[in-house]
């Protein structure tokens, strides 16, 4: 983002003036973008918070009344922290009871199309309410996603992988990745689902994902084959599939 | 609230031991009041529309995003994973504050919304590799009437 700011200036010619999101203050403070307003919000989050136009609108406007005030390189901290929804604790409206999960490709595929089917009915009503999914870099759609869950069940098993009937955006190893990422927006979307609850933060939401579902034992027991993998490709792979801190259950 | 002191110490260690190359400032560019700038949105969050080819590893493309893009019709294709998917899951403005844009359009906080806005895939090992294609959008932001750019990271 930082080198960005110089790159778009320099390549205007002084015609377009820039200013920005900083979620590493030390980033900014190196690379020196023109105008940063640096936030303390989650990676992934430069607004603030979802569903919180109010709060959105006045962390864009003091990014952008930076074009007026600012006469020389200048970071500028935002005062407020992101809103919350109140200190109870968010907890899934669904309540998964993750099996022990099985050795075999058939039995841990059935048992992870069985937590999916539990959740699609929160998936749906998610799509209704917002009239959309992020569901798709795979190459699958919605109703495909059954057929990512035999992908990931059978490559953590070590069964070979069948192709089903999605048209894949990318090839192996490179498609379990995306697979992998489809299926934890599914299971995101269907999570937050529930209007009027409070809402997860992204470590709520990694905590169920990784701690309380079958999902986040199977992600794992497909690092754990990656690493183990002979093919480079499949080993660079694993620092794309867990976020830090979940690779081991709590 | 997340700061680097509150993140898992191997993310943070990480994002601090980023490369950090000096980039030679450009003069300093006076812009235009708000009231007389249009702004455009330039995201390193790899978002793309559907049917655009998803970012690959090290990609330093670009994908445009229409003005009057369907948020139905966003995806992101970023490869990292140590970053919250789920605003903009949720809601695509937690990183893509297009329709917060248009409202200070509307209210006459700023002249206009562009016609394009761009998308990047962040998290690059060595940020000078966006130069080239930095430098291309700087020139067509200009060449579209554009005044301003608001940038997000993710």
């Amino acid at each position: 983002m930082c080198a960005l700011s110089h790159y778009i200036e320099r390549g205007s010619q002084g015609r377009v003036a820039t200013t920005g999101i900083s979620l590493i203050r030390a980033h900014a403070e190196g690379m020196k973008p023109p105008r940063s307003l640096w936030v303390p919000f989650p990676l992934g989050r430069p607004l603030g918070s979802p569903d919180q136009p109010d709060f959105q609108r006045d962390v864009l406007l003091s990014a952008l009344q930076l074009l007026e005030t600012a006469t020389a390189t200048v970071i500028v901290d935002y005062p407020h922290d992101a809103p919350t929804s109140g200190d109870d604790p968010w907890a899934c409206a669904v309540a998964l009871a993750p099996p022990e999960p099985a050795n075999e490709s058939e039995a841990l595929r059935d048992q992870l199309l069985d937590e999916i089917r539990q959740l699609a009915p929160w998936h749906a009503e998610q799509v209704k309410r917002r009239g959309r999914t992020t569901i798709g870099i795979s190459g699958a759609s919605v109703e495909q996603i059954e057929d990512l869950a035999t992908l990931l069940a059978d490559f953590a098993t070590g069964a070979e992988p069948s192709d089903g009937e999605i048209d894949w955006n990318h090839p192996m190893p490179l498609r379990l990745k995306f697979a992998s990422d489809d299926l934890r927006a599914f299971y995101h979307e269907a999570a937050t689902a529930q209007p009027g609850a409070n809402y997860p933060t992204d470590a709520d939401l990694n905590d169920w994902l990784f701690n309380q579902t079958l999902l986040g034992t199977v992600l794992r027991q497909i690092v754990g084959r990656m690493r183990q993998s002979e093919d480079r490709r499949v080993a660079g792979l694993v620092i794309g599939m867990i976020p830090a801190g979940f690779a081991r259950p709590r | 609230m997340v700061r680097t002191e509150d993140m898992h110490p191997d993310m943070a260690k990480n994002l601090l031991s980023l490369p950090l190359p000096e980039i030679e400032p450009q003069a300093w560019i006076t812009p235009k009041p708000l009231s007389e700038s249009t702004v455009a949105i330039v995201t390193t969050a790899g978002m793309h529309a559907h049917d655009d080819r998803p970012f690959n590893p090290g990609s330093v493309e670009y994908r445009l995003i229409p003005g009057d893009i369907d948020f139905a019709d966003l995806r992101m294709s970023h490869l990292s994973v140590n970053f919250d998917r789920s605003g903009f899951q949720q809601d695509i403005n937690t990183v893509f504050p297009l329709e917060r844009l248009r409202e200070l359009a509307e209210q006459g906080v700023i002249a206009g919304v562009s016609r394009y806005h761009y998308s990047f895939m962040g998290a690059q090992p060595d940020p000078t590799r966006l130069q080239k294609t930095g430098e291309e959008i700087g020139r067509l932001l200009a060449e579209d009437g554009v005044d301003a750019v608001f940038l997000t990271p993710v």
